[in-house]
């Protein structure tokens, strides 16, 4: 009676096999967050110099990439994550996920953008910084003025219309807290988002999106990152793109290798590569801090003070407390009501 | 044996020994539970485990109980999903009504306007109901000063989202009947009224429970509404999220798993007494209903199908018309440059090549394991227990989150100790899980459709020495024939739009359009993204289109369904 059960489901399963079967050539699997532009180029610039390589891409958000990471762990399918937030990183290599290793052009990488203990993981390509996406036309309809400072998010006559992500589910609103939490310290930090969490109309899923949504005029303040603001302002948007007096919250995106990649050698030779100056040229396209601190290109409308006004974070420190921040984060505002506008 | 005598219920002529009964519905319960039942719990088995591996019992709970604001995300996911449901219930039935039982003008039209939010990505709503009813939205108004992110926009957007599946469900389970049965009242003097109150309802009685069941476990179980215009709203739904997809804690995301399983536990109960109570329908005797004309009744139905359809019309429209301007809400000029893209990337390319793949691949293998599971449940072949198996398996689906079946088939396929481990990375995975996916609904049509068929059937043919596949190919399969064109079309526009559970399956290879918008969201390309959805929408369009017509041809072309006395 199992013999012909056992026959008949592996025949039912047949069907599926000529579709398993690829050709098995020399291949390189990507996982990155950046931005697919950049992505796109960066690859491109790797297969010129290995064109025996062709590399399979994958790219989605900072989160769920690392989930899909740590998900895979049992057998890998990703050979090096070209670009994800180190604090993400972090927690891939807190389960030993991630595989030590020093890029050929490691030592010219500017210190802070490099991971510098012992055995070094990751190697830094960017890094981005929050910011407030205004828009100008529906604050002049209702009157409201541009705030300079985080500590103006405050005033009540921003209630109802500032949109942020939440940290829970986003590495943007994780750097803007953790921005607060270095300037205003840990205790003022929380009264500051008591008090701006009164203002704050919805805290949604993507970093991006309150950008988008100040953009589109369905609110008027998005805390967010410049890049997303940059591309509806080339669109047509009418919002102006703030750096708070106080500072910025940053954080660094990093390509790290897999920890029982297949192609161990390619992987290796795209960090390499990742790691060169040519590579950082490619990407100060795309945003203004790379590796490398003296190439200064400023992409077409991207705010020009955004590197001075980087904070001095401690992220080792904000790495460790990652867990803590978004179990008091959710204990504060995880329950909010909403505010009537 | 004991099966076959269970079947015909007379024990003294036998059939010779069929394998049909023996063989198929074990066979069948492994490879169904080696898609849904055996991935789903490789994650859901996490809720009591600890990070280590090691079995915790129940302390996961315990500390998921205790996190802050559980009870109202608890409370949320409850009040708003039976709110929607039955507002969904309330504008399915007459909707379905008028499709298969009334002279309305327009049914085949009106039946492709309800299945369009099938169709659209759901991306494609979203956006359509922020233009009409956001903070910068044309009827604004309309809310009465409420805002769209809340509550508001969490139950107008779902019930959008399962109107179709209810029109799908209590459609097919209007269509059938006894027009005996019609005559009857009517020589008894009933009037209309009465003749619906106590003919009609109690036959779609089954229809509306599993209808009204999809729909609650749909909108109980999804993430995607709440995320978009559930403002700051929480449910148990976008908790699982933030817990796997934020903090890493499968673990955790795990025990939300479990908990939103309970209400499909309930509704598997339910279900399970009313097929235990349902009469059959058609008997060898039965007369196919015929549409009555009730002149009143049509029009007062036809003005309300048309505001739905206008309702539909005009959220899909919008989120078009957006796809269309230069930029939202401030430069309304309109031109084609968010489609450029589309035909000048060609990975953009490729995903549609992809999408049509995975569409046509989950349409074939879906309806063939629909077919024969749910033929082996509503005509009771083989043992008991493997049948009650086989529901079990089949209804699961619908309440898991996309998440946490894309999550479970990562950690059973993707494990060097299973033997179907080669799958990982191919679209054969892809295909498997979205026919597990979207397994449950389509089981339902098919069981419901053979479940109106009279057992006398069965006896004649078992008189006839015909065996249970001889009977099936020659009584079933032609009664279902129409059922299963649905079917393929319910696979195939679902596999077109499917995002949730592809996001840890998907590789450079086998990118379907459906991530490739998301893609584009993520990149902050909302003019591309729209315009890509739109063009995924016009494709299942046509899909859908194919599926009616050929639905059409096959009720032309079976002469038996018409009356020829």
């Amino acid at each position: 009676m199992l013999k012909p059960i056992l026959a008949a489901t592996i025949a039912a399963f047949i069907p599926f096999v000529p579709l398993v079967a690829e050709a098995q050539q020399r291949t390189l699997t990507v996982y990155s967050s950046l931005d697919e532009d950049q992505a796109k180029a960066l690859i491109k610039g790797f297969e010129a110099k290995h064109p025996q390589v062709k590399v399979n891409a994958i790219l989605g958000s900072t989160a769920p990439i690392i989930a899909r990471v740590i998900a895979e762990a049992a057998s890998p399918q990703a050979d090096i994550i070209m670009g994800n937030a180190v604090s993400a990183l972090m927690a891939a290599d807190a389960r030993s996920l991630l595989l030590p290793y020093k890029p050929a052009h490691f030592d010219k990488v500017a210190p802070v953008m490099r991971d510098n203990r012992a055995e070094p993981v990751w190697v830094g390509i960017d890094a981005w910084a929050s910011s407030l996406c205004f828009n100008t036309v529906e604050a002049a309809k209702k009157n409201i003025p541009a705030p300079k400072s985080w500590a103006d998010l405050t005033n009540p006559v921003y209630k109802g219309h500032i949109t942020m992500p939440s940290p829970l589910s986003s590495g943007t609103a994780l750097l803007a807290v953790n921005g607060w939490l270095t300037i205003f310290g840990e205790k003022g930090g929380w009264e500051f988002m008591d008090k701006m969490h009164e203002n704050v109309s919805k805290y949604g899923h993507s970093g991006s999106a309150p950008c988008r949504q100040a953009g589109s005029g369905e609110t008027i303040i998005g805390i967010s990152y410049a890049t997303p603001g940059v591309k509806a302002i080339n669109e047509g948007a009418p919002i102006q793109i703030i750096l708070p007096s106080e500072g910025l919250g940053w954080e660094i995106e990093a390509a790290a290798i897999v920890k029982g990649a297949r192609n161990l050698a390619d992987a290796k030779a795209m960090a390499d590569w990742i790691s060169s100056r040519e590579a950082a040229e490619i990407s100060a396209k795309y945003l203004p801090i790379t590796a490398y601190d003296d190439i200064q290109v400023l992409p077409k409308n991207y705010p020009a003070d955004e590197k001075s006004k980087l904070l001095k974070m401690d992220f080792a420190k904000l790495a460790s407390s990652r867990e803590a921040v978004m179990a008091e984060w959710q204990k504060r505002y995880g329950v909010k009501v909403p505010p009537k506008n | 044996m004991a099966e076959i005598s269970a079947v015909s219920g007379m024990a003294a002529r036998q059939v010779r020994p069929d394998p049909t009964g023996q063989i198929v519905p074990p066979v069948l319960l492994v490879v169904l539970a080696t898609a849904t039942l055996l991935p789903i719990g490789a994650l859901l088995v996490r809720a009591f485990l600890g990070k280590d591996g090691a079995f915790v019992g129940l302390d996961n709970f315990l500390r998921y109980g205790a996190e802050p604001g559980l009870v109202i995300a608890a409370w949320n996911s409850l009040s708003l999903s039976m709110i929607a449901t039955v507002i969904a219930m309330a504008l399915a039935f007459p909707f379905a009504y008028a499709l298969v039982r009334t002279a309305m003008p327009g049914r085949g039209i009106f039946r492709l306007i309800a299945l369009l939010p099938l169709l659209a990505p759901s991306l494609l709503p979203a956006f359509g109901m922020v233009y009409l009813f956001g903070n910068q939205g044309w009827l604004k108004g309309w809310l009465l000063g409420e805002s769209l992110y809340g509550p508001v926009g969490i139950v107008i957007a779902s019930v959008f989202y399962v109107f179709p599946h209810a029109v799908l469900i209590l459609s097919a389970g209007l269509s059938a009947g006894d027009q005996r049965h019609y005559e009857a009242a009517r020589a008894l003097r009933a009037g209309p009224w009465r003749r619906f109150v106590t003919v009609t309802l109690p036959s779609c009685r089954y229809a509306a429970i599993s209808a009204a069941s999809i729909a609650f476990i749909l909108i109980f179980t999804d993430f995607g509404i709440p995320s978009v215009v559930g403002g700051s709203t929480n449910v148990l739904a976008t908790d699982i999220y933030k817990l796997v997809i934020g903090r890493f804690d499968f673990e955790m995301g795990a025990v939300v798993g479990v908990l939103l399983l309970l209400p499909a536990v309930v509704a598997y109960g339910i279900d399970w007494l009313a097929r235990k109570s349902q009469r059959a329908m058609i008997t060898g005797k039965s007369v196919p209903i015929r549409a009555e004309r009730l002149p009143l009744r049509d029009l007062m139905l036809f003005l309300f199908a048309t505001l739905v359809a206008v309702a539909i019309l005009g959220i899909i429209g919008m989120a078009i018309f957006g796809s269309l301007v230069k930029f939202w809400p401030y430069n309304l000029s309109l031109g084609l440059q968010n489609y450029e893209r589309l035909f000048t990337d060609a990975d953009e390319f490729r995903a549609l090549g992809n999408s049509l793949i995975l569409a046509f691949g989950t349409a074939l293998a879906g309806t063939g394991l629909v077919a024969l599971s749910g033929w082996l449940i509503a005509r009771k072949l083989g043992n008991g227990m493997v049948r009650n198996g086989l529901q079990g398996v089949a209804m699961m689906p619908v309440a898991v989150p996309g998440l946490v079946l894309g999550l479970g088939y990562v950690f059973f396929f993707n494990n060097p100790a299973n033997p179907l481990h080669a799958l990982q990375g191919s679209l054969a995975l892809i295909i498997l899980c979205t026919v597990a996916h979207f397994y449950t609904v389509p089981h339902l049509m098919v069981v419901n459709e053979l479940l109106r068929l009279d057992r006398e059937i069965d006896l004649a043919a078992q008189a006839l020495r015909i065996g249970p596949a001889g009977t099936a190919r020659r009584i079933h399969a032609p009664v279902l024939l129409p059922t299963l064109i649905d079917v393929a079309g319910y696979f195939f526009v679902n596999a077109m739009t499917t995002v949730s559970a592809l996001i840890f399956l998907f590789t450079a290879q086998t990118r379907p359009a459906s991530i490739a918008v998301i893609n584009l969201v993520e990149g902050s390309r909302i003019g591309q993204a729209s315009a890509f959805a739109v063009v995924i929408m016009a494709l299942s369009m046509v899909a859908a289109a194919i599926q009616l017509t050929l639905r059409h041809l096959v009720i032309r072309a079976q002469g038996w369904r018409r009356q020829t006395a």
